[in-house]
């Protein structure tokens, strides 16, 4: 059991974290969690659908926030950018769909949102199979509907 | 990435510029739906003001051309659909442009709008010599409604001014309908004035007796059609003409003063004479004699400033090392007026619009996540649906 102050959380392959309720709280989902049950935050609240990898690395991510919302002296807005630049450049593409998934869940989201604009910069300039690979969408337009829909915008491709 | 939820699809295409999101329009059925619907459009442009992305130059005068105001490196032309001669302001990625008549476009979309015409009622009791049409365009956030409106002066023969037909016409509405006069002169353009705040603001010269003249600044609100003065800085020294511009939501003011020296004001809070604060003075070397300056932008760190430089190319000013330097933009047209406008997919039938300033403010303020989860099933199952 985590002592005063801490909370354990569990992945879903059962990997065990003590962490700092301030950390852990910048979840959504947790916050509500801890305010609403208290015996969570005696027990072991576990992270549905999030395996002791993605988990690691969203505590790692809380962790260095949560720390710069308390002591804006120790981690200034440029350390953080950085840090950010860091964490979201290091992630491979199956990384970044779990922890957009993860975190969406949770609710964590200034995190949320630095992964979406990683996304957002990675497809911005690419064709639409491309996007379709990336996503694995299956093209439900027959020939003729994409054509037309290409040819009321010739000057985006 | 596969199976990633909709919300999430939405919350990672509401951050790309326009050109990609009508190109990925074609990746499948559900996408489609979701870049067309209403409620995307206003997320995207939230999200786009919100951040201040999403920002493009459009440049008037010799043909019409963009430059991304991220990057700066080049000018693509765009070629309108009609032979634009000028163009108003942008509202919401909304341009009023001039041709034989007018046009509300969407530069980045290309979709447009013709304004139906109206005639000129001349004013039968009096002598008139010549009759002038002017034209502003605005953004009525209240009613989320575009607002066009004309201006006729009316002048006798030896060119003084009579009187201002004024007519306003609203986007939801297409129609034209006939306002109070405008019960002021305004400047000798097709296009007049600089849109904040629902309001368009213009300076107005007045006549201070003894031949002198002093200039101010009038706005006029298109929500409830009143005019009122907007205060100017104190100056110190004698009282000459001035220009007004918007610098990312505030007012300011140019002053080309002892005839080499330029000086930018910005108000940092709107209708407060007080909270003029002087932005900028520059004069020889760091440009030349006699040039006119626009502001146009700040640069990412807040640290440079865009002017254009005499309708001939754009600098970045250093406000603290007050240096200039050149920004080479490929393709640049050799003359040209520009304005910065926020890259949006609202419809020129004004269809789309902004959502209401609480929503705004209040997704600002981080309190609209939730709210913008609602809106956003709402659309997503409104979307899906055409689809299952």
């Amino acid at each position: 059991m985590a002592s005063k102050g801490n909370l354990t959380l569990k992945s879903c392959n059962g990997k065990e974290f003590i962490v700092e309720e301030k950390v852990a709280v910048m979840s959504t989902t947790i916050k509500n969690m801890v305010d609403v049950d208290d015996s969570f935050a005696q027990g072991v609240i576990p992270i549905i659908g999030v395996d002791g990898k993605i988990l690691a690395k969203l505590i790692e991510y809380c962790k260095e926030h949560a720390e710069a919302d308390e002591d804006e002296e120790v981690k200034s807005e440029e350390y953080l950018k950085k840090f950010d630049e860091k964490f979201v450049d290091e992630l491979n593409l199956n990384d970044l769909y779990d922890l957009l998934k993860a975190s969406n869940y949770l609710e964590i989201t200034k995190l949320l949102n630095l992964l979406c604009q990683k996304v957002a910069s990675m497809i911005k300039g690419k064709k639409p199979e491309e996007i379709r690979r990336i996503f694995n969408i299956k093209n439900d337009f027959t020939p003729e509907e994409e054509e037309e829909i290409n040819r009321q915008n010739p000057w985006a491709f | 990435m596969a199976n990633l939820p909709p919300e999430l699809v939405a919350d990672i295409l509401v951050r790309l510029p326009v050109k990609s999101l009508l190109r990925f329009r074609c990746v499948s059925k559900p996408w489609c739906f979701l870049i067309d619907s209403r409620n995307f459009t206003k997320m995207h442009l939230i999200q786009s003001k919100k951040t201040s992305t999403n920002l493009t130059l459009v440049l008037g005068f010799l043909g019409v051309y963009s430059i991304e105001l991220g990057s700066l490196d080049s000018a693509i032309p765009l070629r309108p659909p009609f032979s634009a001669s000028d163009l108003s302001n942008s509202c919401n990625g909304l341009i009023l442009v001039l041709a034989k008549n007018p046009f509300i476009w969407n530069p980045f979309t290309r979709k447009f709008r013709e304004v139906p015409t109206s005639p000129v009622e001349y004013p039968v009791d009096l002598e008139v010599g010549s009759a002038y049409e002017t034209y502003g365009f605005a953004y009525d956030s209240e009613n989320d409604d575009y607002i066009v409106v004309r201006v006729v002066e009316f002048r006798g023969f030896d060119l003084t001014w009579i009187r201002s037909e004024t007519k306003v016409y609203t986007s939801k509405s297409n129609v034209w309908r006939k306002i109070e006069n405008f019960p002021y002169q305004l400047p000798y353009k097709r296009v007049w004035g600089v849109h904040l705040n629902g309001a368009l603001h213009t300076v107005v010269k007045n006549v201070a007796g003894h031949g002198n003249f002093f200039w101010s600044i009038m706005a006029f609100d298109v929500r409830n059609e009143q005019h009122y003065p907007v205060p100017k800085p104190d100056f110190r020294g004698m009282d000459v003409e001035f220009t007004v511009e918007v610098l990312r939501d505030r007012l300011c003011l140019i002053r080309p003063w002892k005839k080499n020296r330029t000086d930018i004001w910005i108000m940092k809070e709107y209708g407060v004479k007080e909270s003029w604060t002087k932005l900028l003075s520059i004069a020889p070397p760091v440009v030349e004699s006699y040039v006119t300056l626009c502001p146009l932008a700040y640069s990412k760190n807040g640290e440079e400033i865009l002017l254009n430089h005499d309708d001939k190319r754009l600098i970045w000013y250093h406000l603290r090392r007050k240096t200039v330097r050149n920004v080479s933009v490929d393709g640049l047209p050799f003359v040209f007026y520009a304005e910065v406008c926020t890259e949006s997919l609202v419809h020129p039938d004004g269809l789309v619009g902004e959502a209401d300033e609480d929503e705004l403010s209040q997704q600002e303020k981080g309190m609209g996540r939730k709210l913008k989860k609602e809106k956003r099933d709402d659309f997503l199952s409104e979307g899906f649906k055409l689809v299952l």
